[in-house]
């Protein structure tokens, strides 16, 4: 009889212990899991103020309550930056209504060659409401290495001229200002959209 | 049709080249028994004068290394050879004079990878059209793809 009641007893543990995951898991309170590399903790992202193309002054500070999308590339690269963009256009599609909370900030680190027009001519060729900013080189190269990166100027003999070696990820910044995830080259848009409506939600 | 020659330098190349023609793109790469250019296709740009990429898939079904070199287009000034490469998050660009692909293999251009530079768009290039890119083969071969413009 004993013997019957502590089994008993432990079947109702199991199903409290089931439960309280289910619940748990319901109301979010397990652990943010993200398909892009995630920042462990999540760092204070640093300050980024920049010229916007369409000629305001952007600033990373601003964007609370957004979730930002920040690449580093420039308008004379035909290959990863375009690509990148596009995928920036279909993960815009994808979130929908939500692509609101979010936004799409392409940096350009080569501000000799990428004046206002010209860089604001590149990103409204993917999307109209994505941003292109930039700065004089001492103000970029401080806001590159703050984000552990770096680009530079490298010289060839193409027609198009020099090329520049820039960061190849996109940097993720959180609705409260924090740098959360890092997508390399190729990013998988389902996996992108997934994660950004995870921190639309708080994760 | 994907490949055509416009000019041959050899008889022996241009027979082989032909005989991609007569529908072999639709077997296995490893079938092949030239060398095939598939599946090209160039990024739309809305501006004439502007540079944008074309990517073509090689398949090689020679016995030889094919080398390819000297690419051209009517709707571009200029058509370079590129690679990017990612080296532990930075990315990199280098202009390339060829590209060997290896006996029996396929070598496909893709972003961040092999890719040619059209420079100097003549028009805008707008999704859906072609684009003809022309090419040199280390056979003596001259050959072309039409590649489609995706936006």
């Amino acid at each position: 009889m004993q013997r019957f009641a502590a089994r008993s007893l432990f079947g109702n543990r199991a199903a409290i212990v089931a439960a309280s995951c289910f619940v748990a898991i319901a109301t979010g309170c397990r652990p943010p899991s993200f398909h892009g590399t995630a920042y462990e903790p999540p760092e204070v992202a640093p300050p980024v103020v920049l010229h916007e193309a369409r000629g305001a002054r952007f600033s990373l500070a601003d964007q609370r309550g957004s979730v930002v999308l920040l690449y580093f590339g420039y308008t004379h690269c035909p290959d990863v930056c375009p690509t990148t963009l596009s995928d920036w256009k279909r993960v815009k599609t994808s979130l929908g209504r939500d692509a609101s909370r979010v936004r799409f900030v392409f940096v350009s680190v080569d501000p000799d060659r990428d004046d206002p027009a010209t860089l604001q001519r590149y990103v409204s060729r993917f999307d109209p409401d994505f941003i292109g900013a930039t700065g004089d080189s001492a103000t970029l190269a401080g806001i590159e290495h703050s984000f552990h990166v770096s680009s530079s100027r490298e010289e060839s003999a193409s027609a198009s001229g020099y090329s520049m070696t820039h960061p190849s990820q996109t940097f993720v910044i959180d609705k409260s200002g924090n740098l959360r995830l890092l997508y390399s080259f190729g990013m998988q848009t389902s996996d992108v959209v997934s994660d950004i409506r995870q921190l639309l939600r708080g994760a | 049709m994907r490949l055509s020659v416009t000019r041959a330098a050899a008889l022996a190349s241009m027979l082989a080249t032909l005989a991609a023609l007569a529908g072999c793109h639709h077997e296995p790469p490893v079938s092949a028994t030239t060398f095939e250019l598939h599946d090209a296709w160039v990024r739309a740009t809305p501006d004439s004068g502007s540079t944008t990429a074309a990517y073509i898939r090689f398949v090689n079904g020679t016995r030889d290394t094919v080398w390819v070199s000297r690419f051209s287009s009517d709707d571009a000034s200029t058509v370079e050879l590129h690679q990017s490469a990612d080296t532990a998050g930075e990315m990199h660009m280098a202009m390339l004079d060829s590209l060997a692909v290896a006996p029996d293999h396929s070598l496909s251009m893709r972003p961040g990878s092999y890719h040619l530079m059209l420079i100097g768009t003549t028009h805008p290039l707008v999704a859906g059209t072609m684009v003809r890119i022309v090419m040199h083969l280390s056979n003596g071969a001259v050959v072309s793809t039409s590649a489609r413009v995706r936006s």
